[in-house]
């Protein structure tokens, strides 16, 4: 279930690190060591100045949809909105979850201000196939994202949105 | 059980909590994540009132010694979700009670303001 397509207001990017730990001796040179190949941490505050009740409604509903921070989700396109390429792109080995509960506080007249607190969480790319278009029918995928125009085997397990796919 | 007074706030603010859950993270920044409940905890909501009159934050100070502060849970009044058309915390799935103490402040002669702090408790 991708976060609501609303545009927000404000929008804080933070692109994160590699996980590493670094060791500095006494005299002040540097040793670090990766400890992961996937960027932690990425984290983005989005801020919907008065929103109406409907729309306040969409993101308390996704994100009671998502257990509060258990789940992982997609953004919408609108959520990068005026980016050409997104920093992070909308489907790739990176997916969301919430990183706090999300504020809600009154605004003018009977409309309403949401601040929502973003983190990205590294999934594992090698069972996914993110639009699968010509791609070959074997070997058999457990998840098929945006299946394009795929041929309809082998049978996939999970589907979401099948696009042309027979 | 007594109702938290009838008075609507000047400025309300809601955290909708967080699924009670254990989680497990690893050096490289993986996590495992285990859910230990399916109601939300700690959803909060910070009422703001000000220039109350003295019977007015009387009715605040009562209702909270009523409830022997953080106590006992209670229901919140229509006027506290004034503006929504539908409340967004069920009062079917969650009572409240004060998070904590709360101060008086005077804003001018004979009028008060103070900040409430409530927290859910899932039925």
């Amino acid at each position: 279930m991708a976060f609501p397509a609303l545009i927000p207001s404000a929008r804080t990017y933070v692109p994160g690190n590699v996980p590493q730990v670094q060791q500095i001796a006494l005299s002040g040179s540097t040793v670090s060591y990766r400890q992961g190949n996937r960027r932690v941490e990425q984290t983005l505050q989005l801020a919907f100045n008065n929103i109406s009740e409907a729309d306040l409604n969409l993101i308390k509903a996704h994100y009671l949809a998502q257990d509060g921070s258990y789940g992982i989700f997609y953004l919408s396109a609108e959520v990068w909105n005026g980016y050409t390429t997104p920093p992070v792109p909308l489907l790739s080995d990176y997916a969301w979850r919430y990183a706090s509960a999300p504020v809600i506080t009154d605004g003018s007249c009977d409309l309403w201000s949401v601040e929502v607190e973003l983190t990205t969480y590294a999934i594992d790319f090698s069972d996914l196939i993110f639009d699968a278009g010509g791609a070959a029918a074997s070997p058999a995928r457990t998840y098929i994202l945006d299946a394009g125009a795929a041929s309809a085997t082998p049978a996939r397990n999970y589907v979401i949105n099948s696009g042309a796919s027979r | 059980m007594a109702t938290f007074p009838s008075l609507a706030p000047r400025t309300r603010s809601l955290s909708l909590g967080d699924i009670p859950q254990q989680v497990y993270k690893g050096t490289s920044g993986g996590e495992v994540r285990f859910k230990q409940g399916s109601a939300y905890v700690a959803q909060r909501l910070t009422l703001g009132y000000e220039y109350l009159a003295e019977s007015e934050a009387q009715q605040i100070l009562d209702h909270y010694a009523g409830q022997e502060g953080s106590l006992i849970p209670f229901d919140v009044s229509a006027a506290v979700w004034g503006g929504y058309t539908t409340p967004p915390v069920s009062a079917a799935s969650y009572k409240w009670r004060y998070a904590g103490a709360f101060d008086v402040s005077i804003a001018s002669p004979r009028r008060y303001n103070l900040t409430v702090e409530l927290e859910t408790v899932p039925i």
